[in-house]
């Protein structure tokens, strides 16, 4: 079988050795053409490739970056507020009883004639009634203030202290006026 | 087997993306190429494409040849394989494996045919093959690959290909011998 098919083989192989058709014109245009089209076509795809994963990263980085500020911020600011809040109610309702404190003791002072001792109670609560105006204004601090306004004939007789009983009484009408003057004196002692 | 040095440099300058050298190199090549796909082709619009895009193919992947290879061998065998997934896609040539009839071989052939007919002729017979038997005869007659080789490109068995040949060449015994015949009263 070898020896037939070698013959018949080679003949055809033979009529087929060195075979060429000229390929038409234009051909070698069409393969250059595609061949830069698939080629830049590739090199495009590359830089897309690029592109897109820029923006992936840069988008994995924007959203990671606010969720970290949105936890941190609201939780400071919550903690700080309630903070200041718990603060400024315990503040408040310290100063609110030394107020109660100094109304009663200057009550029962002005009862019993006891002037130095309302004396150190008027400034115990004209700082009450600084701290919270300057504070807050809640009603509770209006409270404190009608507190101390109810307790500020105190000042009126601190001042006339070497003054006649009769004469301290007679001022308490004139205490708004007293008030005014007396508060800034006060202030400056204190401080 | 060696390459050309001549060959090999511009195949070096390919590499590089010279495109000077691309032109010599197609220009060296492309009436043989186009010849192959010519052969594996039913039309020459067929070949045109077929060729078109195994040029691309061998530009693009020179960098996978070996120069222990031939290079003829190689770019031949990217036009084949351009040509045979043409061919792959017409599904009128899908299915033409028959292995019961295998009634001719190549004694026969040669007992009853001289070795004497032209390229034309032959291409004449082979193209009134069936294309099935006509794939597997070029393949292994004309362009000398092997059956193992054959069944894996047209993915079929090897004994098909051995059956495909037979019968390749027992229609084109009986082609030759007509065309044989009608051409003797002229003579």
């Amino acid at each position: 079988m070898k020896p037939a098919q070698d013959k018949f083989t080679s003949h055809i192989q033979g009529l087929y050795d060195g075979h060429e058709v000229a390929p038409p014109e234009g051909m070698k245009d069409s393969v250059f053409n595609q061949l830069d089209s698939e080629v830049s076509g590739s090199s495009g795809l590359t830089s897309k490739a690029i592109l897109v994963a820029a923006v992936v990263v840069v988008g994995f980085a924007w959203f990671f970056m606010p969720e970290k500020e949105a936890v941190a911020e609201p939780k400071t600011a919550d903690e700080q507020v309630v903070v200041s809040e718990q603060a400024e109610a315990q503040e408040i309702q310290r100063e609110k009883a030394k107020a109660e404190k100094a109304a009663a003791a200057i009550a029962s002072a002005i009862e019993a004639g006891q002037v130095d001792e309302i004396d150190e109670a008027v400034v115990v609560k004209e700082a009450v009634v600084e701290v919270v105006t300057a504070k807050t204004e809640s009603v509770e601090v209006e409270e404190n203030i009608v507190l101390s306004e109810e307790g500020a004939t105190p000042p009126v007789s601190t001042v006339q202290k070497d003054i006649e009983e009769q004469k301290t009484i007679e001022k308490v009408g004139e205490k708004k006026e007293a008030v005014e003057w007396v508060l800034p004196a006060k202030l400056k002692v204190d401080e | 087997m060696s390459v050309d040095p001549e060959v090999l440099d511009l195949i070096e300058k390919c590499k590089e993306g010279n495109r000077r050298a691309q032109f010599d190199l197609y220009g060296r090549f492309s009436g043989l190429l186009f010849a192959v796909a010519l052969r594996y082709t039913n039309t020459k619009i067929d070949a045109e494409d077929v060729v078109q895009n195994a040029w691309v193919k061998i530009f693009k992947n020179l960098n996978s040849f070996s120069e222990n290879n031939s290079f003829e061998g190689w770019m031949r065998r990217i036009v084949v394989n351009t040509a045979i997934s043409l061919y792959r896609k017409d599904k009128k040539h899908a299915n033409q494996a028959d292995i019961t009839e295998v009634l001719a071989t190549p004694r026969d052939l040669e007992a009853s045919k001289e070795c004497d007919f032209t390229r034309e002729e032959l291409e004449n017979a082979i193209s009134r093959m069936p294309e099935g038997y006509g794939m597997v005869f070029k393949l292994y007659v004309i362009d000398g690959y092997k059956h193992k080789e054959i069944s894996k490109m047209l993915d079929i068995e090897v004994n098909t290909s051995k059956s495909q040949l037979s019968r390749a060449k027992k229609f084109l015994q009986g082609v030759l011998n007509s065309m044989e015949q009608v051409a003797k009263p002229n003579k």
